[in-house]
């Protein structure tokens, strides 16, 4: 259930010497939503979740926080399994989210501890609390991320490309877990990802974000047309769904026509209309929709 | 041994600078930096070297020299602009060169300035010694009180920025620390050879554990032993302590590296 807003940007702008990150934004985040960031790499998509953190200062507009400390926003940055080589155990890394609610100086404690513990529980890690951090895998250490964001008993939680390199079940999961997490403790999430997926299926808000300003604020279900995709992600480019639900942006360019007859497709254009799962032709050359690395990498 | 003045005070400040360069050298390569002790031990050689030629005293220009090398090469590290092995190797070359011009403007002969370079057991006197005791004290004060946030901050530096962690200034007060205490350390062990002193007791205990404070008390335990028995051997054989505690050092980090490769080898056996 969305309340009243947790972060207001106001005409925010980045610059970086002679590169623009944010243009003017202009953006509510209200207390209880699950919003999705999306758009192209070098969209913004990161630059605006480090403003909302207070590790970028914007060169114009203003952030204001409503009832919401620092210490008040968990984050999961990109690739935010740590370093696997570091001395730690999984408690270790849960428990490091206590410490900006302790302040310098003082120690974590018992409770500290058990929070940590719980924090592990809940996503899923109950059984690795003592085991060293290279000891798991790439997606228990995501976990043990998020663990250690929520330990700090965040209001907002953002996650910043959580999912990239992860295999399509581990992401199903992932999102699961987060969605479940949010209802449970109440969060604030958003994702900015390009993991197209994870929006209609994860958040109730998509904000799409290209050349660092706001191209559209809306619900899933109004983000899925062609203009807005052309606007996004370019003209020549197309979506990729699995069912009826979008995977990712491809962009369409010659490749040597392969026989595929017999075999079924599970991608469809917007531009052409088709919905249903259709037995595969061999593609004019032209027309062949190949995989673009620009929409896979980081922002 | 314990008879002799000079070496009392020397033991005193080898257990002094075995605790400080051991818990300092603990951040220290748990942040993958271990190069830049090199760099802030050599800038202190112009301070050194200054302080010599001014006749004011020794530990106050080297460690101005050591804390603008140390804050000097992190401040350029974090405009992202020269990697940290390039400013490092400027300030290094920039302390040797100013420490060689101020000794060849000193008039007569300067033969304490060996100590400086590779230690020295006589080098310690009771003033050198309250000094080493209460930067000691300090330095142990502040890394105590702070070890959560140096932990964090080590681990993930924008993670900790995130969460509202002061990063920054810890970053500054660690440089800070270490360029003082190794100005501190440099009589004992020397400036070519501190360096050695700080890594190793954390890079020899890294071989036995994945656990932060195993590795803390580990470091504790093998740099007190580095630096009492290098002293000892120092005594014993009329050498340079520095040279004699750094070997003493390497000789016990090599066997680890073998005997940890020994005992990886049976676990892999097993599984």
């Amino acid at each position: 259930m969305k309340g009243k807003p947790l972060v207001s940007l106001e005409n925010v702008a980045v610059h970086y010497e002679d590169v623009t990150a944010l243009t003017a934004l202009n953006l509510d985040i209200p207390a209880g939503c699950s919003m999705a960031v999306i758009g192209p790499n070098g969209g913004g998509k990161t630059t605006l979740l480090k403003v909302i953190l207070g590790l970028i200062k914007p060169s114009a507009g203003k952030v204001s926080y409503h009832n919401l400390r620092r210490s008040e926003i968990g984050y999961v940055p990109q690739e935010s399994g740590g370093d696997s080589s570091f001395p730690v155990s999984a408690l270790d890394v849960a428990l490091m989210g206590r410490y900006p609610l302790l302040g310098l100086i003082r120690r974590p404690g018992r409770r500290d501890r058990q929070i940590a513990r719980d924090m592990l529980e809940k996503v899923g890690l109950g059984g690795h609390v003592r085991r060293h951090l290279g000891a798991l895998s790439g997606g228990q250490r995501q976990r043990v991320a998020i663990a250690r964001a929520l330990a700090g008993e965040p209001k907002l939680l953002l996650l910043d490309e959580p999912t990239s390199g992860a295999d399509v079940e581990a992401k199903d999961n992932f999102y699961s877990l987060i969605r479940d997490l949010q209802k449970e403790l109440g969060l604030s999430v958003i994702i900015a990802s390009h993991e197209l997926a994870v929006v209609p299926r994860f958040t109730d808000d998509v904000a799409c974000m290209v050349d660092g300003g706001l191209h559209l604020h809306a619900c899933p279900a109004d983000v899925w047309d062609e203009e807005h995709f052309q606007r996004i992600y370019g003209s020549q480019m197309e979506a990729v769904f699995h069912g009826k639900v979008p995977h990712r942006m491809v962009s369409p360019h010659p490749v040597t026509p392969v026989p595929l007859r017999g075999i079924p497709t599970i991608s469809r254009s917007i531009r052409s209309g088709r919905k249903e799962i259709t037995p595969a032709t061999p593609t004019p050359p032209s027309q062949h929709p190949s995989e673009s690395d620009s929409t896979e990498g980081k922002d | 041994m314990f008879e002799s003045a000079f070496m009392v005070r020397a033991l005193i400040a080898g257990v002094f600078v075995s605790i400080l360069l051991s818990m300092l050298g603990f951040f220290v390569v748990l942040r993958k930096m271990s190069f830049i002790g090199v760099g802030i031990a050599h800038a202190a050689f112009g301070g050194v070297a200054l302080g010599q030629l001014l006749g004011v005293p020794v530990f106050a220009s080297a460690a101005v020299f050591s804390l603008a090398a140390g804050l000097g090469i992190g401040a350029v590290t974090r405009r992202g602009k020269i990697k940290e092995d390039t400013a490092i190797g400027i300030f290094f070359a920039a302390g040797m060169a100013l420490g060689v011009l101020f000794l060849a403007l000193k008039p007569g002969y300067t033969a304490d300035i060996m100590s400086y370079l590779f230690g020295s057991i006589l080098a310690v006197s009771a003033a050198d010694l309250w000094i080493i005791g209460i930067v000691a004290l300090v330095i142990l004060t502040l890394l105590t009180l702070f070890f959560k946030e140096f932990l964090a901050t080590s681990f993930d530096a924008e993670l900790a920025r995130a969460s509202g962690i002061p990063e920054t200034f810890l970053f500054y007060l660690l440089l800070g620390m270490l360029s003082v205490g190794i100005v501190v350390s440099i009589k004992i062990v020397g400036i070519v050879l501190v360096s050695a002193l700080l890594v190793l007791p954390a890079a020899t205990a890294r071989q036995w554990s994945r656990r932060y404070g195993v590795i803390l008390a580990l470091s504790l335990i093998l740099g007190l032993a580095y630096t009492v028995g290098g002293l000892m051997l120092s005594y014993w054989l009329d050498i340079p302590s520095g040279a004699a505690i750094v070997i003493l050092g390497v000789l016990v980090f090599l066997l680890s590296i073998v005997f940890s490769s020994m005992r990886a080898g049976r676990l892999a056996k097993r599984t």
